[in-house]
């Protein structure tokens, strides 16, 4: 009876738990040593015998102070999220009428336009933030986080159509056409019956646009210059790298709170961001 | 045909609204209110006279304060509003490259090495400046000049240079009876003994600016080149080279940590500051740092000249110069700031807040009290009278900038440390991506 129990058990240890170890030691890896170097002293940072794992020599919290009083982190960081919310919303809207056309809509040319939309997120902004900062001083935006609202969507509109027109294509046809056929508009059907059925992908959708919207680094480099409209990610590094001085204590700090929203999202909507992902893996 | 149509009563012209008009309109508007909202402040072409300023970050933290400081007192002088923006140096070509294509950006800008001459398009003429200056100090150091007086024009008036001696711990030399190094040959034989006592020499064999500079350093010692004089013959190929090839990897195999192969800028500086290191190739902003985080390593650190070699003593340094884009909203205003800049007192008063990690340019300026602000500073003195640009003995080029952040000269020594080439193997390749780079033009 005992090893009838005891089967499960360890069944979950060896068959789950520790074949996960090494993906969580690779994927927490970075956030416990960012964690680590930020609370260390300078002088255990600075000296080459100190473990860098471990903290040896008493916990400091200097770095987070000066990240807060040294540094307009706390703008930084709304900008970040100001230019991530709007940037994510145009590109979802956008986005969603986009892959809804293509994978509903039958017209000449959809499967083409498709691919095109791809290949379009594939151009590599290294080569398009130097064209697109002609178009940011001719709209007037330069220097200011809306430079970044309507440049994002370049790369993220393309994104979150591939997504969703995915998604869109395993929700069956029958259920909007049934509603058409009870009078419903293509409007109609498309808000509510196919959106709600397609919460976990546009969740998953908004938690990508996102993550890559946060993250982004060249054109925020290259269109804001002023600290006061930096996104966390150029005003980090503007302000805590000073030529070949960098102050780790401090960009470790500001890397751990720079990722707390993303960590935030991720475990809110983890359910919904793996079953959108998985979406039209299992024949229904 | 022309879709505007002229009311010939009232002489005003009227453009018909389509819908592609009206959406662009729109747009620009919803989007410039947009923008102004979220920035809280009107755009800079709205404000009476604004002058703004791009510097790279100033690896001495209260030059940048004071740059801070003195645009503000601009401002009220002036009447004019200063903002001073910086950004890290290795991310300047990708702002300065996306201002000059969108033909807007800021006034002021700061350009090192040979930046003068690949921006030369969009920069202004300030040779009026420069020759006034010039009255007044001197002339500048000859590899200043050669970086931004570019086709007999003034494209920035140099303001700063970076200097790289060698940086030693003067207790760990004395304990193996070593004096500071004169020249390469003896870096190696103390850094043999240091090796033993487990406190080797180092400079990075890797993809960085300071490893450029300290292998361009040690190839000009042992009188090779990359580019010949005439700035067109590719001259890496030679007996020099090897012998420079030589010296680099019996210094790497005996005397040095094999980790250098994978630092950046900042790796030198803290592996000298955590006692480990006892030799390095560098500015002094390591230095800088130590003293004002008081770690152990400042009482013993000192300076020397850079080494010399069997084809003298040569080093690079790195200058830095003020210029004004062509499309700037204000170039009048930007002169007058930088006439303002570098009169004595306020360049005077700039150039003493860095503890003198800022050189100053001029010849003249060798007995400024900045040279002075720490006893150890001493050796830096003379380092401008050796020190040389990327690719010297060559002409400036916009080519040899470009060699520079290829790391051509550091792969090609990474090569035969790591054993992945021959040294003519390595020369050859060397050869082959400078070709390339100058096949381009």
């Amino acid at each position: 009876m005992a090893t009838v129990q005891r089967r499960p058990v360890l069944t979950k240890v060896f068959g789950v738990y520790l074949p996960a170890v090494p993906f969580l030691f690779f994927a927490l890896f970075p956030f416990y040593f960012m964690l680590v170097t930020s609370f260390k002293k300078d002088a255990e940072l600075y000296d080459l015998k100190a473990v860098p794992f471990l903290i040896r020599t008493g916990i400091e919290t200097e770095h987070y102070a000066k990240l807060f009083t040294g540094s307009p982190f706390l703008v930084w960081m709304r900008n970040s999220v100001v230019v991530s919310l709007l940037s994510t919303a145009v590109s979802l809207v956008l986005g969603t009428l986009a892959a809804y056309a293509l994978a509903r809509l039958r017209f000449r040319g959809a499967d083409s336009f498709g691919v095109a939309v791809f290949v379009t997120y594939l151009v590599p902004p290294t080569l398009l933030f130097l064209p697109l900062s002609q178009v940011v001083n001719a709209l007037g935006l330069a220097d200011s986080i809306w430079a970044l609202v309507v440049t994002y969507p370049t790369f993220l509109v393309p994104f979150t159509t591939w997504l969703l027109m995915g998604y869109f294509r395993t929700i069956p046809r029958e259920i909007e056409e049934c509603a058409m056929v009870d009078g419903a508009t293509r409007w109609q059907a498309l808000t509510r019956i196919v959106l709600p059925v397609a919460i976990p992908g546009i969740i998953c959708a908004i938690l990508f646009a996102f993550t890559i919207s946060w993250n982004e680094f060249i054109y925020a480099l290259t269109f804001i210059s002023s600290t006061d409209q930096k996104t966390t990610t150029i005003g980090v590094t503007a302000d805590l790298i000073r030529g070949d001085i960098y102050y780790w204590g401090s960009l470790m700090a500001g890397a751990v709170l720079g990722a707390v929203p993303i960590v935030l999202i991720y475990v809110f909507f983890m359910d919904y961001y793996v079953s959108g992902l998985t979406a039209g893996a299992l024949k229904s | 045909m022309d879709a505007r149509q002229t009311d010939h009563t009232s002489g005003i012209l009227h453009t018909p609204i389509n819908r592609r008009a009206l959406l662009r309109t729109g747009g620009r508007t919803l989007a410039g209110i947009a923008g102004i909202v979220a920035a809280g402040r009107a755009p800079a072409g709205w404000a009476a006279r604004e002058l703004s300023l791009l510097t790279a970050v100033n690896y001495a933290p209260s030059s940048d304060v004071k740059l801070d400081e003195l645009g503000k007192r601009f401002s009220k002088q002036a009447g004019v509003n200063v903002r001073i923006d910086h950004l890290q140096s290795v991310q300047m070509p990708a702002k300065l490259s996306a201002q000059l294509m969108g033909k807007a950006g800021h006034d002021i800008i700061s350009l090192e090495m040979h930046y003068p001459w690949l921006y030369r398009t969009g920069l202004v003429d300030v040779s009026d400046i420069c020759s006034d200056l010039a009255k007044k100090h001197g002339e500048w150091y000859s590899f200043a000049k050669e970086h931004a007086y570019v086709n007999g024009q003034w494209l920035g008036i140099p303001y700063l240079f970076i200097s790289f001696p060698g940086s030693h711990r003067i207790d760990l030399f004395e304990k193996v009876g070593e004096k500071a190094p004169d020249t390469w040959e003896d870096l190696l034989r103390a850094g043999r003994k240091l090796k033993k006592l487990g406190h080797p020499v180092g400079f990075a064999i890797s993809q960085t600016t300071d490893s450029v500079t300290t292998l361009y350093s040690i190839l000009w010692c042992y009188g090779a080149k990359d580019v010949a004089e005439d700035g067109k013959t590719i001259a890496i190929s030679s007996k020099e080279t090897e012998a420079a090839i030589d010296y680099v990897k019996v210094l790497y195999t005996d005397a040095m940590d094999p980790a250098v192969l994978s630092w950046d800028n900042a790796s030198n500086n803290q592996w000298l500051n955590s006692g480990r290191g006892s030799w390095i190739h560098n500015p002094i902003s390591h230095y800088v740092v130590a003293k004002e985080k008081k770690l152990p390593v400042v009482e013993h650190t000192g300076f020397h000249p850079s080494p010399a070699g069997p084809g003298g003593r040569h080093t690079v340094g790195v200058p830095r110069s003020l210029a004004i884009w062509k499309f700037a909203k204000n170039v009048e205003v930007a002169r007058e700031f930088l006439r303002w800049f570098f009169e004595p007192a306020q360049y005077h008063e700039w150039i003493m807040s860095g503890d003198n990690y800022n050189h100053p340019m001029w010849r003249d300026m060798e007995t400024h009290p900045v040279w002075d602000v720490d006893p150890k500073y001493k050796p830096l003195k003379a380092i401008a009278q050796y020190s040389h640009l990327y690719g010297w003995p060559a002409p400036p080029d916009e080519r040899i900038q470009v060699i520079t952040n290829s790391y051509i000269i550091p792969n090609m020594f990474a090569r035969v440390v790591t054993n992945t080439s021959s040294p003519k193997d390595a020369i050859r390749w060397a050869e082959g991506e400078i070709k390339r780079v100058f096949e381009k033009k």
